[in-house]
């Protein structure tokens, strides 16, 4: 199994990522993300809402004109 | 009169050139039919493409499927219906009789075995069972499929095939691939096929029995008979294909097609998590009925970019530029370049609807395609499977968009892959992430992961993965769903302090 490039870590990851203001900002900025593609959003579920007539749509075709 | 000592089948085996079997196996039968059938042709033009050269002809062999359609239909018939097969094998070696009696003879050693084993299996392109049907000659069929790139340098993924192994002969062979047949319009129309092609796929991964098409018609007619009697078949509705499928074992997800692009981000999504997924289709122009196929592969171009400037993301999806299916008035693994299609609107003043549209085409890419828009995506899936592909996307979306806004890492757009993956493979596969020691032993051993884990995958505008969210896919819906972020070695120092901040935001354990 091929093994990913490491990248060279030289900030610490820890403390700095845990402190409660950097948390909140980063939960605000998720929303405003979240806020930009509800539009695209929305139609990601969409697909969900079956209607009955998709239900009784038969399939049935056994020719392939045109070939 | 059955005889103590008689009455039991000959085999026969028979090696030809390709050429030769096609003609020996299809031979025209007697009465008024278009011949070739459409399959045949298209099978012979596949494994020219394939590079075949010969073939190893058993002409007693009794095939499962087939067996069971004569028990539930063809027994009854006036006419006496044989209830055994032939089979070919195709292979891209110039095999002739004196070399297969040769390898056989010499498997007596042990060694020479494996290594005739080794010899047919470099070459071995699958099998064709050839039933006793005159109209409906091409049964249970699993064949290799195209190459890892075409001759433009495209990819093409077939994340939904599986290995079988065959037996020939003394020799075990082995074919990647997914079973495919054509419809005999007693026991299966194009629906029974296309499921019983997603059953192959997806029913081993839960150890299920895969179903017969018969018993598929049969599980689909049971409490619902919408077209009258069963059989013969006059077709499925999408309400009998799901029913089969919950008959199956399995769970029936059905989703209503929407835009181009969210339609092609849930078919890449179940078939990346290695789900064949059945499509419902209607012929440009045609009535009201429609068609059935079943998906089991992609051809991948560049992604697209993002087209919104105020937006910094974009959809792995958006490589998928044609599908690879099993079209069972065609064959295996026809070729369906998506185009956007612009439906007339149903009553003057109501808007177009651009719509997914799919052009099935011939292996030879110069015989004009079928062109068809696509009506239904039903997707077998594990019952535990809860969380549905859409729900993943839902939150795929602004998770890249958050990222590729913030991480330099992603070089301005962030590109996001969703799919389902088995825990097992994932814990596999993390073992080449770059994770640190603790991270790694956590994920892989302090870590309880749903059986299939919902897996949105970040990537860098050129595809390096950044990092991952892993969800528990028996949730409904991802925000009671989150079971870890891992960082993936793509992420630098500033995107892991990120990647903590967000995780301690959101919630979820953090790999690193």
């Amino acid at each position: 199994m091929p093994t990913e490039p490491k990248k060279e870590h030289d900030v610490p990851t820890s403390p700095g990522g845990d402190d409660e203001q950097g948390v909140e900002e980063e939960l605000a900025a998720f929303e405003a993300a979240r806020l930009r593609v509800k539009a695209l959003v929305k139609l990601e579920r969409e697909g969900e809402r079956v209607p009955g007539e998709l239900l009784n749509l038969r399939l049935k075709y056994n020719a392939f004109a045109g070939g | 009169m059955l005889s103590p000592e008689g009455d039991y089948p000959e085999q026969r085996i028979e090696v030809l050139s390709v050429e030769e079997a096609f003609n020996a196996v299809f031979a025209r039968p007697r009465g008024v039919i278009e011949w070739p059938p459409t399959q045949v042709s298209y099978l012979r033009q596949y494994v020219g493409k394939l590079g075949c050269r010969s073939a190893v002809v058993e002409h007693h062999y009794v095939d499962r499927d087939y067996i069971h359609d004569v028990a539930m239909l063809y027994a009854r018939n006036l006419r006496g219906y044989p209830n055994y097969c032939r089979r070919m094998h195709l292979f891209r070696a110039d095999l002739d009789a004196a070399r297969w009696r040769t390898l056989v003879l010499e498997a007596r050693d042990p060694a020479a075995r494996v290594r005739a084993e080794a010899e047919l299996g470099e070459g071995y392109l699958g099998f064709v069972v050839v039933r006793p049907l005159p109209a409906a000659p091409v049964g249970r069929t699993v064949l290799r499929t195209y190459g890892p790139s075409d001759s433009e340098g495209n990819g093409r993924e077939f994340p939904a095939i599986r290995d079988y192994e065959v037996h020939l002969g003394p020799f075990a062979l082995r074919v990647a691939g997914l079973a495919f047949q054509q419809q005999d319009g007693g026991v299966s129309a194009c629906a029974t096929t296309a499921l019983w092609s997603a059953l192959h796929g997806a029913a081993p991964l839960e150890g299920l029995a895969i179903r017969t098409p018969a018993e598929i018609t049969e599980a689909a007619s049971r409490y619902v008979l919408a077209g009258g009697r069963p059989l013969p078949s006059e077709g499925l509705t999408v309400h009998q294909v799901c029913e089969a499928i919950r008959e199956a074992g399995l769970s029936p997800l059905l989703v209503r097609p929407g835009k181009p692009e969210q339609d092609i981000g849930q078919i890449a999504g179940y078939l990346q998590s290695g789900f064949p997924v059945v499509l419902g289709l209607k012929d440009i122009g045609a009535g009201t009925d429609g068609h059935a196929v079943c998906v089991v592969g992609t051809k991948l171009g560049p992604v697209r970019p993002q087209s919104n400037p105020d937006l910094h993301h974009a959809d792995g999806a958006s490589r998928v530029a044609s599908l690879f299916l099993h079209d069972d008035r065609l064959g295996p693994y026809a070729v369906a370049d998506i185009h956007p299609w612009t439906e007339e609107p149903a009553r003057p003043g109501q808007d177009a609807k651009v719509v997914t549209g799919l052009w099935i085409k011939w292996p030879d890419t110069t015989t004009e395609a079928k062109h068809c828009v696509l009506t239904a995506i039903v997707v077998p899936v594990p019952i535990k499977l809860r969380l549905t592909i859409g729900r993943v996307r839902e939150w795929a979306l602004p998770l890249a968009e958050r990222a590729g806004e913030r991480l330099t890492d992603a070089d301005g757009h962030a590109l996001f892959n969703c799919r389902f993956e088995s825990a097992a493979r994932y814990r596999q596969r993390l073992l080449s992430f770059g994770l640190s020691d603790e991270g790694l032993y956590a994920l892989t051993c302090a870590t309880v992961l749903s059986r299939y884990a919902g897996v949105i995958e970040v990537c860098s505008r050129e595809g390096t993965p950044l990092f991952d969210l892993l969800l528990d896919s028996t949730e409904v819906d991802p925000p009671q769903a989150l079971l870890g972020w891992v960082c993936r070695s793509g992420l630098g120092a500033e995107g892991r302090v990120w990647l903590a901040r967000i995780s301690k935001a959101i919630g979820g354990a953090l790999f690193r």
